[in-house]
């Protein structure tokens, strides 16, 4: 059976200039997300002379590239990029959550020399399930992408 | 027009992403949420008792954990570690099973620690002197797979020794005849929260390499009392102008039995 990509009036691709702008709009929310909240949540918990052994500039980097990853995924959509980027950026938020699991537990003195230790790796195991799931779609995308290239276009992209 | 395989897979493993995503915020959400409600040490107080068994005394700590949410906490668990006086050498540790506490009862949370007896003991030096124990105490409570609390806390034992003050004073004394014989007044307070029971033998240990056993004081002290006792003894002929300078001995009762530290005589 040969494949036939669609017809391309039967899907409406939003132009690159406005692909791009609303790329950077995905970046707001991905860096509050990965960088902006460890970030204040961390120099918060430093005030009280918490420490939980997460190097800050790390996170940054992490946050930041994750952040990145996230627009550049959106801006690709329409091509062959979409669902390796798919997979990239939750792969990446996988290692993000898995490297924060790591060390996660915060300790602080409790009385003269008692201490009081709370660990949530567990938690944020449990959340990177999420990211791991999403590999599959992206998974299945790539996969649809190079058998199929472009069939999923009008449903993605459908005409206005 | 039909949606293609592979895209609808993806969309729906999305979906179910989400759905996960969902239904872990809430299941977190609702552990915090238990769990805040927990009382340790609430219902009915805590209580800590001692046991003398053969193998040594047998402290334990029984500490009532309320767990009012509605999730039950997975595992709570503690575990103890005492040492002597100025944390010195470890003189036992300690640990509770790991419970289980449904949600809406009131777990019992048995801590069990013994101080053994007998040669080699490392509370043998204390079985003369009072002493504040150092202990650390940890808490260590599992909620769900989400988080974990550990906590721990520094205290002390007091250590009440049942040969407290232990002392031997000697002197001499008249006999029938009239001789002057050399006689030792044994003392010491029961400090221990059990009885004495037995038998105590000492040996005496003075210059010369002499050494004069004294006889044996059979014991029945009850707790927190003292006890006083003067005998007489017989040292070697050639130890007659020894000078006695140490003092050890050992305990023998039908349910503990331990020598004594090496006390030096006044």
């Amino acid at each position: 059976v040969t494949y036939t990509p669609p017809d391309p009036s039967t899907y409406s691709i939003p132009s690159a200039r406005r692909r791009a702008t609303i790329a950077v709009l995905y970046l707001i929310p991905g860096i509050l997300l990965f960088v902006v909240l460890p970030y204040v949540g961390l120099t918060q918990l430093a005030k009280y002379g918490l420490s939980s052994g997460y190097s800050l500039g790390f996170l940054v980097i992490a946050g930041l590239s994750l952040a990145v990853l996230g627009s550049l995924r959106y801006y690709a959509r329409p091509g062959r990029a979409y669902g390796p980027l798919s997979i990239a950026v939750s792969a990446g938020a996988v290692l993000y959550l898995l490297y924060l699991a790591r060390s996660s537990t915060i300790s602080f003195g409790i009385g003269d020399s008692g201490t009081f230790s709370l660990s949530y790796g567990g938690m944020l195991l449990l959340f990177a399930i999420v990211p791991g799931i999403r590999i599959g779609s992206g998974v299945l995308t790539t996969i649809e992408d190079l058998t199929r290239p472009g069939e999923r276009l009008p449903f993605d992209f459908p005409p206005r | 027009v039909p949606k293609p395989p592979l895209y609808r897979a993806s969309r729906y493993v999305s979906i179910a992403a989400t759905v996960v995503s969902l239904i872990l915020l809430l299941y977190v959400g609702a552990t915090i949420y238990s769990a805040s409600q927990i009382r340790p040490g609430e219902s009915k107080g805590s209580n800590i008792g001692d046991r003398l068994t053969s193998a040594g005394l047998e402290l334990t700590a029984s500490i009532n954990f309320s767990n009012p949410g509605f999730l039950p906490i997975n595992d709570v668990h503690l575990a103890s570690v005492v040492y002597a006086p100025g944390h010195g050498s470890l003189i036992t540790v300690g640990a509770s099973p790991h419970i289980r506490v449904e949600p809406g009862t009131t777990g019992v949370i048995p801590l069990t620690m013994l101080i053994p007896f007998g040669p080699g003991s490392p509370v043998i030096p204390l079985l003369t002197h009072d002493a504040e124990l150092p202990t650390s105490v940890w808490a260590n409570v599992s909620f769900g797979s989400v988080f974990s609390v550990t906590v721990q806390i520094p205290t002390n034992i007091s250590w009440g020794a049942p040969f407290s003050h232990l002392n031997v004073s000697l002197s001499t004394t008249p006999d029938a005849n009239g001789t002057l014989v050399p006689a030792a007044q044994l003392s010491f307070v029961n400090n221990a929260s059990f009885a004495l029971d037995g038998t105590l033998a000492l040996t005496l240990h003075g210059s010369g390499g002499c050494t004069a056993t004294l006889p044996d004081f059979v014991l029945n002290v009850p707790s927190k009392s003292g006890y006083s006792q003067s005998v007489t003894f017989s040292p070697p002929s050639s130890c007659a102008t020894a000078t006695w300078s140490t003092l050890d001995g050992s305990f023998t009762s039908p349910t503990w039995s331990s020598p004594l530290p090496t006390e030096n005589l006044p």
